[in-house]
């Protein structure tokens, strides 16, 4: 591959490091993230900045952006880390089909915003030019709160296209939530990365609802093991929530492999990720972030904390955390992610369910690997990462904040299972009778 | 999945009244699972865990019941059989939710999935390949 003009061999062996995790996934195509161009239409400055920093990381260059307001530190932070990241950003709403223009060239054009003329004008677009256009935004009706994404291509003239169009015709107030806009925004780019990949786009309104949340959720001691791409928006999550008093604990140091999905993570390589990620969030939220730059250990001491959140990457560990809370009756918001999929598990000591560990069969998976571990060994062996991508860590860790403050609202938060590649994304599987049967 | 398009019903006071139960299990996200159906009298007294193992080793599949059950397998390598979020312990019964078909049939039906948890992206030594 050549180097574009203007970037220097170094910048390119730096861009193909930040990029290492994911170019390990077979079938992965760059290329077609990187030559791409995506217009945006946002009308609030969160859920379109977010899209930008996750795109951004993901290695997508061109972006065009009509919106009347982005978020300054979100927008800095994505060209920060990406130095061929180039945004054009027009100022203003989608009003008039004049404006179409802004977006000529583009592969596929996203619809973030909470009006109806826009939405109309966009799907109008979308048909008559055969863009893709990909909607998604959050909602606040009838004493539910959720968002909803869906994929128009042209032939896909269905009646669900109603359940995306927005009530209101011109810009004015939308409910907004920062911990729903990370999860649509990691969905969103998800279907983008597939389309432009040439796979096939979610065909169904991708729904999550819940009952609104009350507005009180106090200050609790919050304590999130693992200061990776979890952790990472677990902490923007808990941030943009109005969580205050949050711990980070790693013993990791940032790698500049890990930048393709631990977004705030771009000045920060060889530092502490537990460090640098409570620094940051401290600086942008007037945070009293904390960090432990240790490893959780079953010694480690947990009785300060309220809850704690589970974004460590091995079972091992996610073991331990398991056994520790259920001692110490903890709530654990436990997460895991793969390159496709990722889930969110809650151990509420009130309820004497099974713990993470317990339910998704972790001690069977551990007892099998240490099975087969002679045979390992006696093999050659490298160290191979596993991928890794930014939605998928995105998603999750929404999930697992939503999860928390519905706790602290008494609701009943279900278990959330994402998959990037079935039909059915997004299985909220219930944790009791009452649950599964109110859905 | 069933050939007539399932539609959820109230639950209403029907708990005496003698069923089938319809069990599917369903391979992680996938929409449609291998099916199975028990008739009223031949399930109220089993375990959940049993009524699956007897589905799992059923024989005579077609060849779509035999991909989804190779689905199965591979989501069971390193995963678990949840019943809406839950251990698969108890009876069939204490799973069920009563369900009707367009043509007002009613059963009971108790979704069983095989989900593989996620771990993180673990640097861990693998052999060469």
């Amino acid at each position: 591959m050549n180097p574009p003009s203007g970037l220097s061999a170094r910048n390119l062996i730096m861009s193909q490091s930040r990029l290492d995790r994911q170019l390990r996934i077979e079938g992965w195509d760059q290329s077609a993230l990187e030559n791409a161009k995506i217009g945006v239409v946002g009308d609030d400055d969160l859920l379109a900045s977010l899209y930008i920093l996750s795109a951004s990381a993901l290695g997508m260059n061109r972006l065009v952006v009509l919106a009347p307001v982005l978020s300054a530190q979100l927008v800095e932070t994505a060209e920060r880390l990406n130095p061929r990241f180039s945004l054009t950003h027009v100022e203003g709403f989608y009003t008039h089909p004049m404006l179409d223009e802004i977006f000529d060239g583009c592969d596929l054009i996203l619809d973030l915003s909470h009006y109806g003329l826009c939405n109309k004008l966009l799907l109008e677009k979308g048909y008559r030019e055969s863009v893709p256009v990909i909607r998604g935004f959050c909602f606040e009706r009838n004493g539910e709160q959720g968002f909803r994404v869906f994929t128009y291509l042209r032939g896909r003239e269905w009646q669900e296209l109603q359940q995306i169009v927005s009530d209101q015709n011109l810009p004015d107030y939308h409910f907004d939530d920062g911990v729903l806009d990370n999860i649509v925004a990691g969905i969103v780019l998800e279907e983008t990365k597939t389309i432009l990949m040439g796979g096939q786009a979610s065909d169904e309104v991708i729904t999550y609802r819940r009952k609104k949340l009350s507005d009180s959720q106090g200050q609790p001691n919050l304590l999130v093991i693992g200061a990776g791409a979890l952790g990472v928006f677990v902490g923007l999550g808990l941030a943009y929530a109005g969580f205050k008093n949050i711990t980070f604990m790693d013993a990791d140091i940032v790698d500049v492999t890990n930048l393709n999905r631990q977004v705030l993570f771009h000045d920060a390589v060889g530092a502490s990720k537990a460090q640098a990620l409570s620094n940051r969030l401290n600086h942008l939220f007037d945070m009293d972030g904390k960090a432990r730059v240790e490893d959780f250990a079953q010694q480690t001491e947990v009785s300060f904390y309220d809850a704690i959140f589970d974004c460590v990457d091995n079972f091992e560990t996610r073991i331990a955390l398991s056994e520790k809370c259920k001692h110490e009756n903890k709530v654990l918001i436990s997460g895991g992610t793969s390159a496709e999929a990722g889930q969110a598990v809650i151990f509420d000591p009130l309820e004497k369910g099974p713990t993470p560990a317990e339910l998704l069969g972790l001690y069977d998976i551990i007892r099998h690997r240490a099975a087969g571990a002679p045979n390992r060994e006696r093999a050659s062996c490298s160290y191979q990462p596993d991928p890794s991508v930014v939605m998928t860590n995105q998603i999750t860790a929404g999930f697992m904040v939503d999860a928390y403050r519905m706790l602290l609202a008494e609701q009943k938060p279900n278990n959330i299972f994402y998959s990037s590649r079935s039909g059915e994304k997004i299985l909220a599987e219930g944790r009791n009778q009452a649950c599964w049967t109110s859905n | 999945m069933l050939d007539v398009e399932l539609k959820k019903a109230p639950q209403v006071d029907e708990e005496e009244e003698l069923k089938p139960l319809v069990l599917e299990i369903i391979p992680g996200h996938a929409a449609e699972g291998l099916v199975e159906i028990y008739q009223p009298g031949s399930y109220e007294g089993e375990s959940l865990r049993r009524l699956v193992d007897k589905a799992l080793t059923k024989k005579n599949l077609s060849i779509e019941e035999q991909l989804i059950l190779e689905d199965i397998s591979r989501q069971l390598e390193g995963g678990k059989l949840l019943c809406r979020g839950q251990e698969i312990g108890g009876t069939a019964l204490e799973f069920a939710v009563s369900e009707q078909t367009e043509a007002g049939e009613k059963y009971f039906y108790v979704p069983v999935r095989a989900i593989r948890p996620q771990e993180g992206g673990h640097v861990r030594p693998e052999p060469w390949k």
